[in-house]
């Protein structure tokens, strides 16, 4: 579904049902990020969380995407978590990416009042870094040979309300577990 | 279905099947016919099965995710492991595994470096098959016969010798194979076992290593010492039969490297008397030495033979029971994997030798601090978990001394912060004499209690000095809320004592002295001051952070020092006067008798043990650590008012945060000191009274700019002569230079390092100076000049630089 159209391109919303989409999705981020990825990891950010996903389209082809999930962390606090965010690089340095995260984050607080949005992302990786620190991406944590080709990962988070600024301890259960 | 999978006739159980589908069944049909049944778009899995098992999930079809497409030659395939070996190729085969061991501990898992090893694979899978059986000796159960060649072609292990028709030849390099290339990765193995139980107890799987170890044990339940026999035997055997003395010396050096990797864990029953004169352990730790000789000798030994033809492939990640997703074989530079090897022994060496050198509790305390955690990412993996488990040994011992237990080591550990003599650590029938049985009971209890708790955040802060550095910032942000709780337990336990029962030291006026939550305090400030500057090594704060954490650290260490100048002096002065004055006036109040004369000895002991040692802690706070302190202090208040005067030409910012940011920066500022925000004293301090240290308003003319450089320049100075003095104090001060013995060339480094540092920002200081002096104010503008922050001397300071455009 088409949301937007910045700069004369596209920006839609993953459609679930479109199994073409799904294949050019996985074919661009496998053939761009460092992780090589399961078919099940994509499928589980984009049958559970088809609104976060969003792609960016020139003649029908997408050059770019951003995948994410929203979730419970610990039950003291509303997660959003952005998965993978690839952009061609034929098309990179048009500010194709920002607007993604953008558009994600604009979403995670309307729909869901996120507390916060995370993700990680390699040290070496001074795009990203610079994308998302930006935006106001604290990075929280440095984790040791994180990534599979062992390179360290910051763990970098948007704080948006008090409660992503206050140690899970002192926060309430969002809500009461049921008994087992 | 499944039946017909299995294999009919062991006999034709050939490798071969790999290389064609001969003996395979297609189940296309039939899995697609059953998978007919699941819908469109839904994803069935286990419940336990989540994202981060999908992130390892194997994918069939997925040349990136499937070992079951790795391609792999005929030779690769049916490499016969039992075939006779030259001398030299087995030397090189040993030299290339030794290789590969490392640079499986340098990043790499098991499958892609020793496992890729055709010889390491067949020996293991052989033992493993026959593990439970009793009747074969460990020796035969480690074969390199491969039994799943055709019988007629495999290579043996001693078939032609019983006929008599073996040239000499032939037997010596059918032996090189099947003794001592099979004792050699025995061996290896035996160790690969050894690291995998270091790593189970102290390191961190898939971060300090990877291990997947494709079901194998690596021999974790066969004694080191069968190992070393049959190494031992192959050394005897290579001496009488190996003409070449070259390749011969070779080979057994070989053999030995691995002897006394497997001797490494004998240091953990090395039993150390702490602070004591003891024996010169080095006769025990020899063979530590003598590895680095013997790696000497392999590495430069220039051998005209390579490794047998596919004896290192992909194989095992075709073949065995295989969880992980297809990777590349992996290997380090000769040079290197020889270096980090060598390097592994000498650490270890340095440290189990060093441990029997210390003379005081200071001494060891800095060490940890110094030469292990700062030091951290120049240690080895392997050296790093072996000294964490020789620092806390099974039984919970210092170092394995019977005489250090946790409990000693964290009573030193106040003792040396607080002075010794702490009534609530001593109860006895003395002090508790008039209490009713029963509340005595509840107050033991209680005290117990809180004794473990306090053991238990001693032994957290000794597992941080050995752990990565990542991981070092997680142990010290956990640790401030151990910390944190141990110091509300212990005030309310103190004051409850003192209050109700007037047990517990005084000051000298008889006010409540709080030695042990003093001593709490300290422990948790010095924890929150690590965490807050050990960041910023890591990259963790962005340019515009750096003001708010020279900022919040330099707060801790005033509040450090106040509290070591205030209140840990004044328990230290009233433990002396309770000594020189108090307790005197009460012995001659008692009448003559063995209660006076218990009195009289307590006291002796009191003058000449614990008076001295208290003199001691106060000149060590006075002449190190405070000075310590403040020449730290300095140098950050040098530099957090230099990022004000750089904030007043809008050359950075320290309020607004990113411009595009899509946060408040007070929430940025709330997450930054999330870590630190639980912390009840000293609370934290409020984004108001951050806002207004940043207050440059009256920045407006080049006069007011003159006393604040000259304040930034007398801190860089006075920081600089502290820390020239504190470095001459080390070397030459009787009284503190004992503390440093093991340190020296450590502490050395970081004192120089933090001079520089100081001289460092005195140029740009004075630069930046000129520049205000020279050029009018409207000029300095971030349109014509820029800032650079780059690594800096020290490790706490990054270079600040100041350019123009």
């Amino acid at each position: 579904m088409l949301l937007t159209t910045i700069d004369g391109l596209s920006y839609n919303t993953f459609d679930v049902q479109d199994q073409d989409e799904f294949k050019q999705i996985s074919r661009l981020i496998s053939g761009h990020l460092s992780e090589p990825y399961s078919i099940y990891v994509y499928w589980f950010f984009l049958n559970t969380w088809p609104q976060y996903c969003y792609t960016v389209k020139v003649d029908g082809l997408i050059i770019g995407v951003i995948i994410s999930k929203v979730e419970p962390h610990r039950n003291v606090r509303v997660r959003g978590y952005i998965g993978m965010l690839v952009i061609d690089p034929q098309y990179r340095n048009r500010g194709i990416a920002s607007h993604l995260v953008h558009l994600t984050i604009k979403n995670m607080v309307q729909w869901e009042n996120v507390d916060e949005i995370m993700l990680e992302t390699e040290v070496i990786n001074k795009g990203a870094l610079r994308l998302y620190e930006s935006l106001g991406f604290l990075r929280t944590k440095r984790l040791y040979r994180y990534y599979l080709n062992t390179h360290d990962a910051y763990r970098l988070i948007l704080p948006l309300t008090a409660k992503a600024t206050t140690r899970i301890a002192f926060l309430e259960q969002l809500e009461k577990l049921p008994l087992v | 279905m499944i039946e017909q999978l299995k294999i009919q006739d062991p006999d034709t159980d050939q490798v071969w099947r790999l290389l064609d589908n001969a003996g395979f069944i297609d189940i296309t049909e039939q899995l697609f016919e059953s998978v007919r049944a699941i819908s469109t778009n839904q994803v069935v899995k286990s419940q336990y099965f989540d994202l981060l098992d999908g992130t390892r999930a194997i994918e069939v079809s997925n040349p990136k995710l499937d070992t079951g497409l790795i391609n792999l030659l005929e030779e690769e395939v049916a490499f016969d492991t039992g075939l006779p070996q030259s001398p030299q190729s087995v030397a090189a085969i040993h030299s290339k595994l030794l290789g590969l061991f490392m640079s499986w501990l340098n990043n790499s898992s098991l499958p892609v470096t020793v496992l890729s090893c055709r010889y390491v694979q067949t020996l293991l899978t052989n033992f493993e098959r026959l593990a439970a059986d009793s009747s074969i000796s460990f020796a035969n159960k480690c074969s390199l016969v491969n039994e799943r060649l055709p019988l007629k072609t495999r290579g043996k292990a001693d078939a032609d010798a019983s006929q008599g028709k073996e040239s000499t030849q032939a037997y010596v390099e059918r032996i090189m194979v099947h003794k001592v290339l099979k004792s050699f990765i025995v061996g290896l193995c035996k160790f690969i076992g050894t690291c995998l139980y270091i790593s189970t107890n102290v390191l961190y799987e898939e971060e300090d290593l990877t291990t997947r170890n494709m079901n194998f044990d690596f021999f974790l339940n066969v004694d080191a010492s069968i190992v070393i026999k049959e190494l031992q035997s192959s050394i005897n055997w290579l001496g009488k039969n190996i003409e070449d003395k070259a390749v011969s010396s070779v080979l057994t050096h070989q053999l030995n490297i691995i002897i006394f990797l497997n001797q490494i864990d004998s240091v953990f029953y090395l039993p150390i008397h702490l602070f004591k004169q003891q024996r010169d352990i080095s006769s025990q730790i020899v063979f530590l030495k003598e590895a680095s000789k013997s790696i000497e000798i392999v590495s430069s030994y220039q051998n005209p033979t390579e490794v047998p033809s596919a004896s290192f492939s992909k194989f095992v990640q075709l073949d065995l029971d295989n969880k992980n997703i297809p990777f590349e074989l992996y290997q380090i530079p000769e040079k290197e994997s020889w270096a980090k090897l060598s390097s592994m022994f000498e650490t270890i060496h340095a440290f189990v030798l060093k441990s029997s050198q210390f003379s005081n509790f200071n001494e060891l305390m800095n060490y940890l601090v110094i030469d292990i955690g700062h030091d951290i990412q120049n240690i080895g993996v392997i050296a790093r978990g072996v000294f964490q488990l020789y620092l806390i040994r099974d039984d919970k011992s210092i170092y394995g001394d019977p005489n250090v237990s946790l409990n000693t080591f964290t009573v030193n550990a106040i003792d040396n912060v607080v002075g010794q003599s702490n009534t609530l650590l001593n109860l006895n029938e003395l002090v508790l004499g008039s209490l009713k049985e029963e509340t005595k009971i509840q107050i033991e209890e209680r005290l117990n209690q809180l004794l473990i708790d306090l053991e238990s955040g001693m032994y957290h802060n000794l597992t941080v000095y050995g752990n990565n550095p990542c991981r070092q910032q997680q142990l010290r942000s956990r640790g401030l809320l151990i910390w944190d709780n141990l110091q509300v337990s212990w005030e309310s336990f103190e004051v409850e004592m003192h209050q109700l029962f007037n047990i517990g030291n005084d000051l000298v006026g008889g006010e409540i002295a709080l030695p042990i939550s003093s001593f709490v305090y300290y422990s948790k400030l010095q924890m929150m001051i690590d965490l807050a500057l050990g960041g910023i090594d890591l990259d963790i704060y962005k340019n515009f952070e750096l003001y708010l954490i020279y900022w919040y650290s330099s707060y801790l260490i005033q509040l450090l020092i106040e509290h070591v100048q205030g209140r840990v002096s004044q328990v230290l002065i009233g433990k002396a006067h309770q000594i020189e004055k108090v307790i005197p006036k009460k012995i001659k109040k008692v009448k003559a008798g063995p209660k006076k004369e218990q009195l009289k000895a307590s006291n002796q002991y009191n003058h000449e043990v614990i008076l001295p040692e208290i003199d001691r802690t106060q000149n060590y706070h006075s002449l190190y650590l405070i000075p310590s302190l403040i020449a730290l202090n300095d140098l950050l208040e040098a530099s957090r008012i230099f990022m004000i005067v750089l904030s007043s030409f809008n050359l950075i910012d320290y309020l607004q945060g990113p411009k595009n940011s899509l946060t408040k920066f007070e929430n940025l500022y709330n997450l930054r000191l999330k870590p630190w925000s639980s912390i009840g004293v000293p609370s934290l301090p409020t984004f108001k009274q951050y806002q207004n240290s940043l207050d440059v308003k009256y920045l407006s003319q080049k006069l007011n700019y003159t006393p604040l450089l000259r304040i930034i320049e007398e801190k860089l100075q006075s920081s600089k002569v502290a820390h020239q003095q504190l470095l001459k104090d080390i070397e030459e001060n009787d009284t503190i230079k004992g503390q440093f013995a093991n340190t020296t060339d450590s502490m050395t480094k970081w004192y120089n390092d933090l001079i520089k540092v100081s001289i460092g920002h005195s140029v740009e200081v004075k630069k930046l100076a000129k520049l205000i002096e020279s050029t009018e104010l409207s000029e300095i503008t971030p349109e014509k000049y820029s800032l650079e922050v780059s690594q800096g001397y020290h490790k706490y300071f990054p270079k600040i630089i100041v350019e123009e455009k």
